[in-house]
């Protein structure tokens, strides 16, 4: 659905900038807290120990702990499998999103030319698109669900983690709903096409994308999307 | 500490990695499932540390404690380094963590940050006194730190292999150093000792967070080692190969004068050089366990296949022993209990973590079970005697002294 319109006018702009600065704000501030009040102090250290064992052993790194979860597969194959679906599924559909925008914003300047062209050409990308989707409102789901049903993972989990969970469940299934009705969906097709619902829930996305994801990154549980490859590259993978 | 005064947290007690690494959980739960002292009962693992430390840091608690001239972290931090005094640090944590967080050096930092915030445990406190003044943790005087060592065997003046014993070697269990001395002598090793002065290796207060002046003491050691014309030097225990491992470079400011090895490791080399013998074939049934401080933390920086495979080799060479594994063996080994000072400060604990691996011997037929590290023989031998099982509870060394045809020699 966001491979078609970025609806929310100047708000969504306006939206988008305010994340981004909060976003980066909080950034600097967490690093500046890691490095004693010197951000540069936590560079210098993390630079000196992520490249202590060369550029090699920081690529394996890059490779196997962050982009395949070589951990994560020692431990649990099942694990494995949900995490990777999930991170690839979150990058390749925030790639597609970002893609989406610049193709919107191009056909908008230059609906007849090139602008217009880009634009039709990512709206191409359905399959993959509503694919992925799927992967993570039932990935989320099942997460969102063993937090809720499962004694002893519920009497472990806190507000953190049932707000990390739900925001990524909730910008999710808002997606997927703007895409059912917007009658292009795989799977469901224009069965329930239904333009203003699918418009006001692609607002709602957009709304829950912006305030309970990008702005608060650096201020939630959702810092370790960052925190996470740092220590990995600084631990050299753990080890 | 009364609670109040947590506005006292700086970020000096953390280095700028260890800083991140608190930002780093992610809440798995894997730590909490692999945790030995979460399964024997008490609920606080990992993860909630992480958690408690970040919520008392937060700028937003801060703010609160400012506005309201109060805090309400108090109890919040005294489970906290409660809970820090009663983990083992087996570092199961780390390797289960999916961020790779370094719990072990974690827990270290925070029981030192605890400590100068007033939290202190009354054992640990004497246990870490005692070190400081007696050079050893069992209140024994020096002069009768080698008092251990057979008349008969001495060692040379200078040698290129140095032999550090250890205070619960010296002081507790002086037959396997006995036994290790004789295998030295009989291969015709040309080895050294530090004698009466040599002291603690400082593990316990590493361990604790309790370092201090003590730093001296070792730092004299390392120059006496390098006196000694030492460049490799055999651990027995455990806990002392990690401390001078991990912990002496730290304190010297640079790689030691000298490599540290495991004993099984230079056994296994002795076996392969033909230069220990065993005699003829001998039915046993021996399982293994892999020591916390001597095996997964150290696998990095001594190799999977010192710390791993050496003991077992040296097991499997003698013959007609039979080698069985735990479930979870390796850099998965679930802890003995004995670590961390958990030993002394919370001895029930420390036991209760030890019959949880009797559970599994119970449902296996051994003779023996062996181990490299003199904190967790001690440990499962007591809960051995609990569980009345028929089996001995040894050290490979020992195991290799008694199979060990001497009358060859």
């Amino acid at each position: 659905m966001a491979v078609h319109a970025f609806t929310g006018g100047l708000t969504s702009y306006i939206l988008l900038v305010v994340s981004f600065i909060i976003c980066i704000a909080g950034f600097w501030l967490l690093i500046s807290r890691w490095g004693h009040r010197s951000s540069l102090r936590f560079f210098s250290v993390w630079l000196n120990e992520s490249f202590r064992d060369g550029v090699i052993s920081f690529s394996r790194v890059l490779v196997f702990d962050i982009l395949l979860f070589r951990r994560i597969w020692h431990r649990s194959k099942r694990r494995w499998a949900i995490h990777l679906i999930m991170f690839w599924g979150f990058i390749i559909l925030t790639a597609f999103t970002i893609l989406s925008i610049i193709g919107i914003i191009f056909g908008y300047i230059d609906p007849t030319g090139p602008g217009g062209n880009f634009s039709h050409y990512i709206a191409g990308f359905h399959l993959p698109y509503d694919l992925l989707g799927y992967f993570i409102l039932v990935g989320s789901g099942i997460a969102l669900g063993r937090r809720l049903i499962v004694k002893k993972v519920r009497e472990r989990t806190n507000f953190s983690d049932f707000f990390l969970v739900g925001t990524v469940f909730v910008i999710a299934l808002t997606g997927m709903m703007a895409e059912w009705f917007s009658g292009y969906a795989t799977l469901v097709g224009p069965f329930i096409k239904n333009w203003n619902l699918a418009l006001e829930f692609m607002s709602w996305h957009i709304y829950v994308a912006f305030l309970l994801f990008a702005m608060v990154i650096p201020w939630t549980k959702f810092r370790h999307i960052i925190t996470v490859p740092l220590t990995l590259f600084s631990r050299r993978g753990g080890d | 500490m009364e609670g109040d005064n947590f506005s006292e947290i700086q970020s000096h007690w953390f280095t700028p990695l260890q800083m991140l690494e608190l930002d780093a959980c992610t809440r798995c739960q894997e730590c909490v499932a692999a945790c030995p002292v979460v399964r024997a009962g008490i609920p606080d693992g990992a993860m909630e540390r992480i958690e408690v430390w970040r919520r008392t840091c937060s700028p937003i608690n801060r703010l609160k404690s400012f506005l309201l001239k109060k805090s309400e972290s108090g109890s919040d931090l005294t489970a906290l380094f409660e809970s820090l005094f009663r983990c083992t640090t087996c570092g199961i944590c780390s390797v289960v963590c999916e961020s790779g967080i370094s719990t072990t050096s974690l827990w270290e930092s925070m029981r030192g940050a605890g400590r100068e915030l007033g939290f202190k445990d009354a054992a640990v406190e004497k246990t870490a006194e005692i070190i400081t003044q007696m050079k050893n943790p069992y209140a024994m005087t020096s002069k009768i730190r080698s008092a251990w060592i057979p008349d008969d065997i001495k060692g040379a003046e200078f040698a290129p292999v140095g032999f550090f014993a250890g205070c619960t070697i010296a002081f507790r269990q002086p037959e396997l150093g006995q036994a290790a001395l004789r295998i030295l002598t009989l291969s015709k090793t040309n080895f050294c000792m530090l004698g009466p002065s040599e002291s603690c290796c400082g593990s316990f207060l590493f361990r604790t967070g309790s370092m201090n002046e003590y730093s001296g003491t070792i730092l004299t050691m390392i120059q006496d080692f390098e006196k000694l014309g030492v460049k490799l030097v055999l651990f027995l225990c455990a806990g002392c190969l990690k401390t001078a491992t991990v912990d002496w470079p730290r304190l010297y400011g640079r790689s030691l004068p000298f490599k540290t090895i495991p004993f099984s490791v230079f056994l296994r080399d002795l076996i392969k050089e033909n230069k220990i013998i065993f005699s003829s074939r001998h039915k046993l049934r021996v399982l293994y366990h892999d020591p916390c401080h001597g095996g997964r933390q150290l696998m990095h920086h001594l190799g999977k296949d010192w710390v791993f495979q050496a003991p077992r080799d040296v097991l499997t060479a003698i013959p007609g022993l039979e080698l069985f594994e735990y479930s979870e063996n390796r850099e998965f080994s679930a802890c003995c209990g004995a670590g961390g000072g958990v030993k002394t400060g919370d001895p029930a604990l420390a036991q209760s973590i030890a019959h949880e691996k009797f559970d599994f011997i119970q449902r296996i037929n051994i003779d023996i079970l062996a181990s490299t590290c003199p904190f967790c023989r001690r440990n499962l031998d007591d809960a051995r005697i609990g569980s009345g099982l028929d089996i001995e509870v040894l050290d490979v060394i020992e195991l290799v002294d008694r199979f060990m045809d001497k009358e060859n020699y």
